[in-house]
């Protein structure tokens, strides 16, 4: 073992070997990959060979014979391939990575059972005769969700690798603690300013006093002795005390600018403690990519560019398994087998890529391959046979919205499942890690070419970007990854619909919510204001709007958590410190749209029911669009104004409505499912019993022919979607049905 | 035996016991029956805790609210040495009055706690002080003091004139600990 400076006196042995074991893993599965393609190459049998050799040394001192008999073996078979005895093969390889997942797995216990003995005998007879080696269990690839939780009590571990770095083992709390007291040394330069300020205000009081004895000194030093002795002592003294003052003023000044670098040193370095670079997963994924190939026939080499590339240590840790479930996909589904690639003109080996670049504290890994890309058509397919959705609607998706069912839960191509894939578990998996992780994760293909899957994700979990924003008197946070704007309104752009303030941003309609009363916190008094500062933030893809009294501006936070006697805390994510000291919570943004989502319905239907009470004999108009947005739209709409209204999903669902019930108007969109607005409107028209409804088509399309062929079938207006900023709906509705009660 | 050094000068054995000695020796001879206590009071009430139970006392900073615990007896965040606690309001535990939090701002202290490794923290209107009192100055409750909910007191005692209550520590720990839920 190397004898680095590692502080693991307080360590028992077999945990010293546990970590030996480990780091001795990495040497030796690297040079057996790369010896796989190269495997004459002395450089990596010498450094298979010192591998086995210092793991038979370890395993002799914690008594291990089980894995000093297999390290034996291993070693025995690489010096004869050292020597030029016997090329190493690729049925060597194979027993020598299966030996070494032994040794990895039983590191920490205290010997091996009865199919970890029966499988290294195996081994030791593959290795001496040659043979092929066929695990006693198969290997299953574990498809099950991993919890997304980490161990705050984790032991974080750094082995002492070959380049002779001096390694500390550091426990996580113990690095949060350093961080937050770290964290708080900044705060306490900073407040060295207040000190500074407290200094200035001496100065001004001594000049203050400068000048009180100059204007009395003249008049009075020509006839009275003792006074002008007097003043001269004090101007003296004053002068002496403005020397000092000068002197601490100085000194103070350079103790809070060498403390406030030091303290912000300090902090970088522990923040950056626990960095690691992305390379520290290259390895496991050499090895799982051999592997995967392997068993399905295919030749692949893996690339990862960017390897330097820091992330924080709980990112990495989390970013394992989301990769490796894409990486066996690309492999499953992505590369074609060696003919097929050879026949498309392709080199035979598939080409996996991991390119990782950081920038301003993102994280972007991209993962890309040369196979046959994403099957559209397959994805198309299994939408409709699963009734996802319907033929039209899927005829009109964008690639990237297709894409979105790939990430679906049990959504798979496949109508057979191999040990790899086609579960319709693993892309969901990989989506509900990196939302885990506040990042999001798209997906671009070439038919024919390759496909890639693209993450952001945050650098660091310890790190998160977010606008500060004040609600009530305290400060808050909003994690940029949601936030889509930030913006000023006039009063006077909020309307009421329905008793819920919202407002049209980007041509949405989005409901606003005061974030005091959101959070359920105190608000100060304030006067009215004239203009609203408002965050428009995103959740399961649809938009909030919530009031805030300011914004603050961005800042990278970090992060500490609730404490865990809270279990879940409803609204806040997080807490966090500035720089001054100041507390920060950090919203959840999920909550807050499902909290500001039960206050508008609840707004909303108070408001109904208010409504109804009041008026009667209304005038009913049935509204069908298979948007739910839309249809609510209009509904609020319409019984702002009075109306009675009934909806529809469809054109189906409307035409069961129409024929069963009494309407005063119809208002429909065109595009829908079963059956559109065109034939609703027709067979309305076709109706004795309905003929005489008025009708509004209300539709996306501006084209003249679809106006002409919605008054063609007998409708009475044509608007576009776009004209509900205004009164025009309304006013249209009035027009042919009159008045709430006329 | 290799003689050890001191300041370069050899530690002699007669040097060793005369420096021991004096360490060793205390001004009194430690009483098992005296108790480091911390006192405080809610308004005119005085109350005293184990010391043992207290990590740290700090003035009262800015507190932030955690949203929807306004009604709470945790409802206020406070932060010291770099990390982010929770106040709890032992006085509304105490004494059936809830602390406003726009007074919590102004004057008075933080205690700062510890039970099993988790910090939190209650604003009282002073930490009168700490003071070593024999155990056996404790008196019995009378029938007619306030009821402490939940809590256990285990006796008064007279401090400068003033009639302190001897809260039980672990059981202040535990409904602490309850309050978050």
């Amino acid at each position: 073992m190397k004898a680095g400076s590692s502080d693991m006196s307080d360590l028992p042995l077999t945990e010293i070997f546990a970590i030996e074991v480990e780091a001795q893993r990495e040497v030796m599965n690297s040079a057996l990959i790369t010896l796989e393609t190269t495997p004459t190459s002395s450089k990596h049998l010498e450094q298979a060979m010192r591998a086995a050799h210092s793991l038979k040394g370890a395993a002799r001192l914690v008594n291990r014979d089980d894995i000093v008999a297999l390290a034996h073996g291993m070693e025995e078979r690489i010096i004869a391939a050292q020597s030029g005895c016997r090329i190493i093969s690729q049925n060597d390889i194979d027993a020598l990575l299966a030996g070494m997942d032994i040794i990895a797995s039983t590191a920490a216990e205290l010997g091996v059972n009865d199919i970890q003995k029966a499988s290294i005998e195996k081994i030791l007879e593959c290795l001496a005769n040659g043979l092929v080696y066929q695990p006693s269990v198969s290997k299953i690839v574990d498809d099950s969700p991993v919890n997304a939780d980490t161990n705050s009590t984790e032991v974080s571990v750094e082995c002492v690798n070959a380049d002779s770095q001096s390694y500390l083992r550091v426990e996580a709390d113990h690095m949060n603690r350093l961080l937050g007291l770290a964290s708080e040394s900044l705060v306490q330069t900073n407040s060295f300013s207040a000190t500074t300020k407290k200094i200035e205000e001496l100065k001004r009081l001594h000049d203050q006093i400068s000048n009180l004895l100059s204007s009395i000194a003249p008049s009075k030093s020509e006839t009275d002795g003792p006074l002008r002795y007097a003043i001269k002592e004090i101007s003296c003294s004053l002068e002496k005390a403005e020397l000092k003052r000068a002197e601490l003023a100085e000194e103070i000044e350079n103790h809070s600018s060498r403390g406030a670098v030091i303290s912000q040193r300090l902090y970088s370095e522990v923040l950056s403690g626990r960095m690691r670079p992305i390379s520290d997963l290259h390895s496991s994924f050499m090895k799982m990519t051999r592997d995967v190939a392997r068993a399905l026939d295919k030749k692949v080499t893996l690339e990862l560019r960017g390897q330097h590339t820091l992330v924080d240590r709980e990112v990495l840790k989390q970013l394992e398994t989301p990769i490796q479930q894409m990486l066996r996909n690309a492999i499953d589904h992505g590369l074609e087998n060696p003919e097929e690639r050879r026949a498309l003109g392709k080199n035979e080996v598939g080409r996996i890529t991991i390119e990782a670049r950081g920038t301003n504290k993102t994280l972007i890994l991209k993962i890309y391959d040369d196979g046959r890309g994403v099957d559209l058509e397959g994805i198309k397919s299994k939408i409709l046979a699963r009734n996802l959705s319907t033929e039209e609607l899927v005829s009109k998706m964008t690639d990237a919205e297709l894409y979105e069912f790939m990430f679906l839960p049990g959504f798979s191509i496949r109508d057979t499942a191999s040990e790899f894939s086609g579960r319709g578990v693993g892309l969901d998996i990989v989506h509900s890690k990196i939302r885990s992780l506040n990042g999001n994760i798209k997906v671009s293909s070439k038919v024919g070419e390759g496909a890639m899957f693209e993450l952001h994700l945050p650098i660091s979990r310890s790190v998160t970007k977010a606008l500060l924003i004040d609600i009530g008197a305290s400060l808050y946070a909003f994690p940029l990854a949601n936030l889509v704007a930030a913006v000023r309104l006039q009063v006077s752009d909020v309307r009421d619909i329905c008793g819920v303030p919202t407002i049209t941003w980007n041509n949405e309609q989005i409901s606003l919510v005061d974030g005091a009363t959101a959070l359920d916190v105190t608000a100060p008094e304030t006067n009215a204001a004239s203009d609203l500062a408002v965050i428009i933030f995103k959740s399961q893809n649809e938009k909030y709007g919530l009031i805030v009294n300011d914004f603050r501006g961005q800042e990278d936070l970090v992060i500490q958590n609730v404490d865990p006697r809270f279990g879940r805390l409803r609204d806040v994510s997080a807490m966090a410190l500035l720089h001054t000291g100041e507390i920060v919570v950090i919203l959840n943004c999920d909550d807050l749209a499902l909290n500001i989502s039960k206050m508008s319905q609840v707004a909303g239907v108070t408001s109904i029911k208010s409504e109804i009470k009041v008026k009667k004999a209304q005038k009913r108009i049935l509204v069908v669009d298979d948007s739910i947005t839309v249809r609510e739209l209009e509904r609020k709409l319409l019984i702002n104004a009075g109306f009675e209204v009934q909806i529809a999903v469809d054109g189906a669902d409307g035409w069961n409505e129409l024929s069963s019930n009494k309407f005063d108007l119809l208002v429909t969109d065109l595009d829908m499912p079963r059956m559109n607005g065109f034939e609703l409107v027709k067979m309305a028209k076709m109706n004795d019993r309905t003929k005489n409804i008025p009708v509004i088509i209300i539709s996306y399309k501006e084209r003249d022919e679809d106006r002409l062929k919605g008054l063609e079938v007998g409708a009475d207006y044509y608007l576009t979607k776009g004209s509900f900023h205004d009164e025009s709906f309304v006013t249209a509705v009035k027009d042919l049905i009159g008045e709430v009660n006329e | 035996m290799s003689i050890a050094k001191l300041l370069n000068r050899p530690l002699t054995d007669e040097l060793l016991h005369e420096r021991s000695a004096s360490v060793s020796e205390s001004d009194r001879p430690y009483d098992s029956e005296r108790r480091s206590l911390t006192i405080f009071r809610f308004s005119e009430e005085f109350f005293a805790l184990g010391s043992e139970f207290v990590s740290k006392i700090i003035p009262i900073p800015k507190l932030h609210p955690i949203p929807h615990r306004l009604s709470s007896d945790t409802s206020a965040l406070f932060s010291v040495d770099g990390a982010v606690y929770v106040c709890v309001d032992l006085r509304r535990i105490i004494t059936g009055k809830r602390s406003i939090y726009s007074q919590l701002t102004s004057k008075g202290n933080i205690v700062v706690v510890k039970n099993k490794s988790l910090f939190s923290g209650f604003a009282v209107d002073e930490v009168c002080n700490i003071q070593r009192v024999s155990v056996n100055k404790l008196a019995g409750l009378p029938a007619t003091s306030v009821s402490l909910e939940n809590l256990t007191a285990v006796g008064i005692f007279e401090w400068d004139g003033k009639l302190v209550s001897l809260l039980d520590g672990k059981s202040t720990m535990k409904v602490i600990g309850g309050s978050f839920q």
